[in-house]
């Protein structure tokens, strides 16, 4: 469905000196300096799929969108979405796509929010039918009830945000960019919207492509990362590989009593113990889950036991801490 | 379309009264602002007879004609003049994002309530001062009429293509091209014959405001046959068809903001 190739977006930046004096040299000879935001991504998105796109500020996530709805026109390279060129796809390709700013209101500020789904309806000419019926599945699911009759720049930023991702799903779109959508909301909003567009990816068959910092998004939304650094590809595969591939150690956590040594069995993991209470983290490259839950059985009485996911967040920032490309 | 269009301006004007206070404190002043800008044309008419042949009541005409115009396109097209604060801090990614000409809703947004009160003091005026230049009748009703929406077209055109620099020339959500070519639209008021030549050609070419205001009163009173009316016509779609162009231009320069 998305299909890019070596693509590229080359910003010219107003090089400034400091102080007044830069200011007046800047009015006579200004200098120009060049900044590549997307610097050769390559990547493809399948029909239907949820992608979220991840990467450090700047790394230029929000510069890949805008070229995907055609707000930007790439400097090099080719997109293609749906198969044509969002620019020349013009006002067809703009109403078969939804798109949220995290950072913007879609919404007229000044009116009533319901007079904005209305108005969408007129724009986007939705027959009466399925306008309804898109109309009560989002107000059902994001709880829009209470806030349709206030004018937007009266709601929290929570409300709004609600009411913004339940109007880009009027129309039924066939792909979605949110670019940060979750970016500022308390865990209770954060949890409605990812069930929401989880639930909608599901059902509707709506491909997501989402750029976000908070990585439970990634986590209970989409199946598929891409990892963006410095306008660079680092990363493009599953969530569950990129896991797997950046964790190097895992963690057992178990309550009981000690009865062997485990620091024997596994020299090279390192063991805390509180209590009845012993941590132990190893290293993925040298052993197996299999010998190190043996181990743990033979050592321990066990009462409780927990094996830790690796966290994300660990991941990711191992990922931009410089350890490199994959 | 023009259904939206008046939905939109509903709504704004439902979010401006909202504010009864600061309603009607703009309406005052938009009618006392515009009554003062007619005092100038008295004290000068008080110590002379006319200008250039022009009688104090023509040029009570031609301030009619522009009021009325620059009041429709304030109403109307308020939106143009917010146009270079959205593409400053990237609201205007919505507007390229919706499956509407972008123009349209360029045009659509806000509503400038001063103008109101500028419509009404030139609508009251008009008619009075059709009827003491004696062109109050039917056919003069209907150039007028008619003038007046080349002048709006032609008004708003002259904002678009102005606000449209805003995609070269950035400078923190405004630019002063516009506001240069609103003053220089200012010297409209009077006919273009008593300045130099190089200010006439500005005036009609340039910020063509004199065929707002100069020349509907020029075939209003006679001194041009009714085939000039052609002539405010072809000038008001040109300025519109180019102003279009250098707009639909400048979107393809945007930029949008942050990465």
């Amino acid at each position: 469905m998305i299909t890019a190739e070596n693509l590229r977006k080359i910003y010219k930046v107003n090089v400034k000196k400091a102080g007044l004096k830069g200011a007046f040299e800047n009015l006579f000879h200004a200098q120009w300096k060049e900044k590549a935001a997307v610097d050769g991504l390559t990547f493809h998105m399948e029909e239907g799929r949820a992608l979220a796109c991840i990467g450090e500020n700047g790394a230029g996530k929000s510069t890949l969108i805008k070229m995907m709805i055609g707000i930007l026109m790439p400097t090099e390279g080719e997109i293609r979405v749906f198969g044509q060129n969002p620019r020349q796809g013009g006002r067809k390709y703009l109403r078969e796509i939804g798109v949220v700013f995290g950072q913007k209101s879609n919404l007229w500020t000044d009116i009533p929010v319901i007079e904005s789904y209305r108005a969408v309806k007129t724009l986007y000419k939705l027959d009466e039918a399925s306008f309804r019926r898109n109309f009560d599945r989002v107000v059902e699911l994001l709880a829009l009830e209470e806030l349709l009759l206030s004018p937007a720049r009266k709601l929290s930023l929570g409300q709004r945000m609600r009411a913004d991702i339940g109007m880009v799903f009027l129309h039924s779109p066939r792909l979605l960019f949110l670019d940060e959508p979750t970016i500022g909301l308390d865990i209770n909003v954060k949890h409605t919207i990812r069930t929401f567009l989880r639930k909608m990816n599901q059902e509707t068959g709506t491909g997501i492509f989402l750029t976000s910092h908070d990585l439970d998004d990634i986590d209970e939304i989409c199946d598929d990362t891409l990892v963006i650094s410095k306008g660079k590809l680092v990363y493009d595969g599953t969530l569950e590989q990129l896991k797997h591939r950046f964790v190097r150690d895992k963690m057992i956590q178990v309550v009981g009593s000690q009865e062997g040594d485990i620091r024997r069995l596994l020299p090279s993991a390192r063991v805390t113990a509180e209590g009845r209470v012993t941590k132990i983290v190893y290293p993925t490259s040298e052993y197996s889950s299999d010998e190190v839950i043996s181990a743990v059985s033979r050592s321990f009485h066990i009462e409780d036991i927990t094996i830790q996911e690796p966290d994300i967040d660990e991941v990711v920032s191992r990922i931009f801490g410089g350890e490199g490309p994959l | 379309m023009l259904k939206i269009f008046l939905k939109m301006k509903e709504q704004y004007i439902k979010t401006e009264m909202e504010y009864p206070a600061n309603f009607w404190m703009m309406l005052f002043s938009g009618v006392l602002t515009r009554i003062l800008g007619m005092a100038a044309p008295f004290v000068i008419y008080s110590n002379l007879p006319d200008i250039a042949g022009w009688k104090k009541d023509e040029i009570y005409l031609i301030l009619s004609f522009l009021f009325i115009a620059e009041g429709l396109c304030s109403v109307l097209f308020q939106g143009i003049w917010e146009m270079p604060g959205m593409v400053f801090d990237g609201k205007f990614d919505c507007i390229l994002s919706r499956p509407i000409s972008p123009l349209f809703q360029v045009l659509s947004y806000g509503m400038g309530l001063q103008g109101i009160s500028v419509f009404l003091t030139g609508a009251v005026c008009l008619p009075v001062f059709l009827k003491r230049i004696g062109a109050f009748h039917i056919a003069g009703a209907a150039v007028s009429l008619f003038l007046i929406v080349c002048g709006t077209l032609l008004c708003m055109s002259v904002y678009l293509l102005g606000n449209s620099v805003v995609f070269w020339f950035d400078a923190g959500g405004r630019t002063t091209v516009p506001y240069a070519m609103s003053s220089i639209g200012q010297y409209a008021k009077y006919p273009v014959e008593i300045y130099p030549r190089a200010m006439q050609i500005v005036l009609l070419f340039l910020v063509p405001y004199a065929f707002i205001g100069v020349i509907p009163v020029e075939i209003l009173r006679g001194a041009l046959s009714w085939e000039w009316c052609l002539a405010p016509a072809a000038v008001s779609v040109c300025f519109f068809l180019l102003a279009r162009a250098v707009f639909y231009r400048g979107i393809r320069r945007y930029e949008s903001v942050g990465m």
